[in-house]
């Protein structure tokens, strides 16, 4: 479904990945696993289209999306549910999610996925009219990414999605990655919090210094203290 | 029945301006017409300011444009106003969308300057370019005439402004309403979270000058038949200052808000006209006091106490442009 090879990217003259391969199958669970600055975020701003890459290829479902702006890659039914979930934080719950779909819905379209979204986050059914900034950690991550499942993505791209929220809100969140890769959305995971990634990913990738240093099934990462000191160096 | 009023609020207004036009002397009648010229830009500024979250520092010379486009086509090529007013707007939304390339590439205070030496540019154009302009001579606006009747003086040129700026804050409205709308508030709020969900920051922010100089090139039109008149000295810096005020003042990302500051705006000079030098002291003095302690204006204050209804998509705590965060910095 995404196949990277090769990928160079970063910021200005600081390249931060340098030659990244690795790809994600149609309805797997994929995470990325790496300490700070290993370039995780840097990869899935360069699928997405946030930064330009400056070598290597990008393709999804064999359509190369290399060097495409943004709104051309959420067309091709990829989302990013940012790090710290930029969420628009005078706005309420609900002009969230219609905003999340406005790229590609008519108005009854919008209502639908807006209440197909809302199926894996019932608890925010109380809080539509509620403004995004006064909500919990756990309900504004719920919003982030029910925003981006308005636009029914078939690869949905979590960035530390964990990041902030108590255990038991993680642990939750776990579940509703496995519902929604039930559901049929593939997901690519970037992560710190490697319980909860190995928990619902089926293969991982690791990188170090903007290179894949190891990667496997999720069954050949069962020792996390090795995995941890093979990502840290 | 409060529901039914604030529902209805911009309707009121202007109901109320038709209601008060048989009451008011023609000078209050001019300063009416004035009020309503300015809530068309202010509607226009608030749309890329308010709502998109951009500082364009340039409406004085989108309205300059306008009303020079507009005077020049009926007083020397005799076209209908019918005419000359849409091409007013759209000769300044052509100028907007083109100015609004290097808002692709600085937002904040370098957008502002990048804008704010725009409007200089323009001013100085309209000044030297005398074989078209008049030069400092300015331009005399002839009487419309319409369906063959001749709209000379305040009054019958109420009719037109008033009905032109109705038409445009119910656009106003409806853009506010609509994806383009919700476009700019995203862009506003998060522009990596607007990527993210498919929108075209780059045409959208275009489209967001373009439509903006639009509302103030039609505004110039209008201002243009309120004065009869009209010089370079009428678009200067001073005239970008009184838009920029009328919209933080009258509470900026609110339908309402320049509504509020243009009646505010136009009737200050008139209590403060035997203090001329407290005019541009005031109007300096009010948008500092304004941006410090009610950066949303009026409108949010109303909006806060539950006098005028909450609109989608206003600001709900003190805000302005600048906090959009325009790329990820995260290795």
């Amino acid at each position: 479904m995404l196949d990277i090879t090769g990928l160079r990217a970063g910021y200005g003259a600081h390249e931060v990945l340098k030659g990244l391969s690795m790809r994600v199958g149609k309805g797997q669970v994929v995470a990325l696993l790496g300490g700070n600055g290993a370039g995780k975020t840097t990869t899935l701003s360069a699928i997405m289209g946030l930064i330009p890459s400056q070598g290597g290829e990008i393709a999804f479902e064999s359509n190369s999306i290399q060097g495409q702006p943004a709104h051309r890659v959420f067309r091709h039914g990829l989302s990013l549910v940012p790090q710290w979930r930029e969420l628009f934080t005078d706005m309420s719950v609900q002009e969230h999610l219609e905003l999340g779909a406005i790229a590609c819905a008519s108005r009854g379209d919008l209502d639908a996925r807006v209440a197909s979204a809302l199926d894996y986050f019932p608890e925010l059914r109380a809080h539509l009219g509620r403004r995004a900034g006064t909500l919990s950690g756990g309900q504004q991550q719920m919003v982030a990414i029910a925003r981006a499942l308005t636009a029914r993505p078939k690869l949905l791209m979590l960035d530390e999605p964990s990041m902030g929220l108590a255990p038991l809100v993680v642990r939750e969140l776990g579940r509703t990655i496995k519902r929604l890769n039930e559901a049929g959305t593939s997901v690519l995971l970037v992560e710190q919090n490697m319980h909860l990634a190995l928990g619902v990913a089926s293969y991982v990738y690791v990188i170090r210094a903007g290179k894949i240093i190891t990667h496997g099934p999720t069954g050949d990462f069962h020792d996390e203290k090795e995995l941890f000191h093979s990502y840290i160096g | 029945m409060r529901t039914l009023l604030q529902n209805n609020l911009v309707w009121l207004f202007f109901a109320g301006t038709v209601a008060l036009s048989f009451t008011t002397d023609a000078y209050s009648q001019y300063l009416m017409n004035l009020v309503l010229v300015y809530v068309v830009i202010g509607q226009g500024l608030n749309l890329i300011l308010g709502f998109a979250g951009m500082f364009a520092f340039a409406h004085g010379a989108f309205m300059g444009i306008g009303a020079y486009v507009s005077a020049l086509l009926t007083a020397k090529l005799g076209v209908s106003l019918l005419v000359a007013m849409p091409a007013a707007g759209v000769a300044a939304a052509i100028v907007g969308a083109l100015i609004g390339f290097p808002a692709l590439r600085v937002s904040g205070l370098y957008l502002a300057m990048v804008t704010l030496g725009f409007s200089e540019i323009v001013q100085w154009g309209i000044k030297h370019w005398k074989s078209v302009t008049g030069g400092p001579d300015g331009v005399s606006v002839p009487a419309p005439v319409l369906f063959g009747h001749r709209f000379y003086g305040d009054y019958p040129t109420f009719y037109i402004v008033v009905v032109v700026a109705l038409a445009m804050t119910l656009l106003a409205q409806a853009i506010i309403r609509s994806k383009l709308g919700r476009a700019f508030v995203a862009i506003r709020d998060s522009e990596i979270a607007a990527q993210c969900s498919g929108i075209k920051v780059a045409r959208t922010k275009v489209l967001a000058f373009a439509i903006s100089a639009f509302y103030a090139g039609i505004g110039g039109s209008l201002f243009s038949l309120t004065q009869s008149y009209i010089t370079p000295e009428n678009f200067g810096f001073y005239q970008t200052t009184l838009h920029f005020c009328i919209v933080i003042v009258g509470g900026a990302a609110s339908l309402a808000g320049p509504i509020i500051g243009s009646i505010i705006l136009t009737w200050l000079p008139e209590v403060l006209r035997n203090a001329q030098a407290l005019q541009e002291i005031g109007y300096g003095l009010m948008l500092i006091l304004f941006v410090i302690f009610a950066p949303r204006g009026i409108a949010g204050f109303l909006i806060d106490k539950g006098i005028l209804p909450r609109e989608r998509f206003s600001l709900r705590r003190p805000s302005l442009p600048g906090r959009s965060r325009p790329a990820p910095q995260e290795g």
